[in-house]
């Protein structure tokens, strides 16, 4: 942990008086609350956001938290892959933020717009100022359809064009595209990917999977061409193993296969994809559907700041935090959880679910003055469907080390058990992260 | 993932179907009250029928989530779908045992 950079005075003591509240190990910390006079604010009101700040105020008696978002509606997102996929209803993601806050939470339905880290300030988008002793970052991924030369997000549902992140209309219109291609009962479908860190990395290779089984459903698989673009040398997940397991069965389904391809932009009207190639040359290629990846970053809120990275892979683009224990490289009264932090691996709800017990533990160990021991190791998972009906649990840590949960359950074997988890259990484990109860 | 962490993930499962779950409770205990009079010996069909409506039950439960039977590949899958069959029997069979007795 480097040097902190100046306190304001009346934080070093709020700091302080939490310090002398207790001499006990992390451990014993969570047992009773902490007291302290600590103003803790978070920053976004997404799952990660909602699960810190139920978590705090559980194990803080005494602290202001204050989370901070403006959208009033929740969406639980690893359900969009299931409306996309004609699945789900659109209803079935959605809640209202609110329901999900405990008492004693003050919820500002407002936007951060600039965060001054040495000040300890926030400014909100009613201008609005706001100080705190311990900030929380969970803002999430920006997605940068606008990237996508000639895309605009309105066009996701019109043209042929699809994309599972946007939200869940999106959703939603991406499966209207689907059918109207399975109702044209031939055409071109491509399947791209961006060469950014995603949320869940396995959406796109999910997308094209649940695809393939309802072209393979209509009997006439052979009258489609369903063809993927990956800006990666041979690869389409980090993780060694699942990327040879999707490569293989998509040869065996013959889907096409172009790598070292970004997309560059679409000509909408003439449903054409543009792709820059790594050795610099460009192609372009028709389609009827297509199915978009937007490049994603932290937020612009966050890349303005100096909360961001400085150097390395993740410089000008995520959140710096310590990979291990989620704290801020530079800004020691900083955490970071969620979509937002620049690590290797760790952009899944699943993820979220491990990381806000380590950040939690660490925030008490930081507010009374003991050393942070609690680790984060990386965990990332997402049942990575191969078609509609089965699964892998792919489960997996920094170095893309395996980690399963269930020794039962092999993390490389198809699975109806692993579907099932998917479509009935992922919720209520997202429902039950969110209240900070697992 | 601990003990804790399953059961509380498995209670907000349950949760939405808590409504279910007791209408089936109700149903059973109702119907062994109501049937505890009734005479005579276990009907021979109890046991046919108890586990045609486990076998109908496991053939319908990969399909209930949109999924289907040959997807049921892993020793795993095979567990799940034997418990979902055998507790379906079972229930059937406490269900119909005071109702379909003969003199
Ligand atoms: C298509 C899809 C499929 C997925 N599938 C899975 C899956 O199968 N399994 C799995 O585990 N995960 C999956 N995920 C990933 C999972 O949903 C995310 O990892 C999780 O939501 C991350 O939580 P978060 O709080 O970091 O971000 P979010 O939940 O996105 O919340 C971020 C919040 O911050 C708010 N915000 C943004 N900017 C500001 C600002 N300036 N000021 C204040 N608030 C701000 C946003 O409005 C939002 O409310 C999937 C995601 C998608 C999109």
């Amino acid at each position: 942990m480097s040097t902190s950079p100046t306190q304001p005075l009346r934080r070093k003591l709020l700091l302080g008086l939490a310090a002398g509240a207790t001499a006990a190990s992390p451990v014993a910390l969570l047992a009773k609350p902490l007291k302290s006079q600590a103003h803790i604010v978070i920053l976004g009101a997404g799952a990660a956001g909602i699960a810190m700040a139920n978590r705090l105020r559980r194990s803080i008696d005494g602290a202001r938290i204050t989370l901070l978002g403006a959208r009033k509606e929740h969406h639980y997102q690893p359900g969009y892959t299931m409306i996309a996929s004609g699945l789900w209803p659109v209803k079935r993601v959605l809640s209202s933020t609110s329901q999900w806050l405990g008492n004693g939470i003050d919820w500002l339905a407002q936007d951060v717009t600039a965060i001054d880290a040495r000040q300890q300030r926030v400014e909100l988008s009613n201008q609005q100022q706001l100080t705190y002793d311990l900030l929380v970052v969970a803002t999430g991924c920006q997605l940068n359809y606008h990237e996508i030369e000639g895309f605009d997000i309105s066009m996701i549902g019109q043209h042929g064009i699809g994309s599972v992140y946007a939200s869940p209309a999106a959703a939603q219109a991406t499966s209207e595209q689907i059918d109207a291609l399975v109702s044209k009962g031939e055409g071109r479908a491509l399947f791209t990917l961006s060469n950014t860190p995603l949320k869940c990395a396995g959406a796109p290779l999910k997308m094209t999977f649940t695809t393939l089984s309802r072209l393979e459903k209509t009997g006439q698989r052979e009258r489609f061409q369903v063809d993927f673009f990956s800006p990666y040398q041979n690869r389409v997940f980090a993780v060694p193993t699942y990327n040879d397991f999707v490569l293989k069965r998509w040869q065996e389904q013959k889907v096409g296969f172009f790598d070292q391809r970004v997309l560059t932009g679409l000509d909408v009207a003439n449903r054409t994809a543009y792709f820059a190639h790594t050795d610099g040359s460009r192609s372009r290629e028709p389609y009827d559907f297509i199915h978009l990846v937007p490049p994603m970053s932290a937020p612009d809120v966050i890349k303005a700041s100096d909360l961001v990275w400085h150097d390395g892979p993740f410089a000008g683009n995520w959140l710096e935090v310590d990979q291990y224990s989620l704290q801020h490289r530079r800004y020691p009264n900083v955490f970071g959880v969620g979509d937002v932090i620049g690590t290797p691996f760790g952009k899944t709800a699943a993820s979220v679910k491990m990381q806000a017990p380590v950040a939690e533990r660490n925030i008490l160990a930081f507010l009374s003055g003991q050393p942070l021991s609690a680790r984060y190791n990386g965990y990332t998972s997402c049942p990575l469907i191969t078609s509609i009906g089965r699964a892998i649990l792919s489960e997996f840590g920094y170095e893309g080390k395996l980690l399963p949960s269930f020794g039962f359950i092999s993390p490389t074997e198809e699975s109806w058990l692993v579907w099932m988890m998917k479509e009935q259990m992922l919720q209520p484990a997202y429902n039950a992260m969110l209240h900070g109860k697992v | 993932m601990s003990l804790d962490g399953i059961l509380m993930i498995l209670w907000y499962a349950a949760k939405p179907w808590l409504w279910l779950i007791v209408l089936l409770i109700l149903l059973l205990v109702a119907s062994l009250w109501l049937g505890r009079q009734r005479q005579g010996k276990a009907h021979a069909l109890l046991w046919p029928i108890a586990i045609g409506a486990g076998l109908a039950g496991m053939i319908v439960a990969p399909w209930f989530t949109h999924s289907k039977l040959s997807y049921v590949a892993t020793w795993p899958d095979r567990l799940v779908l034997l418990v979902i069959g055998i507790g379906i029997t079972l229930y059937c069979w406490c269900l119909l045992k005071n109702w379909l007795r003969q003199p």
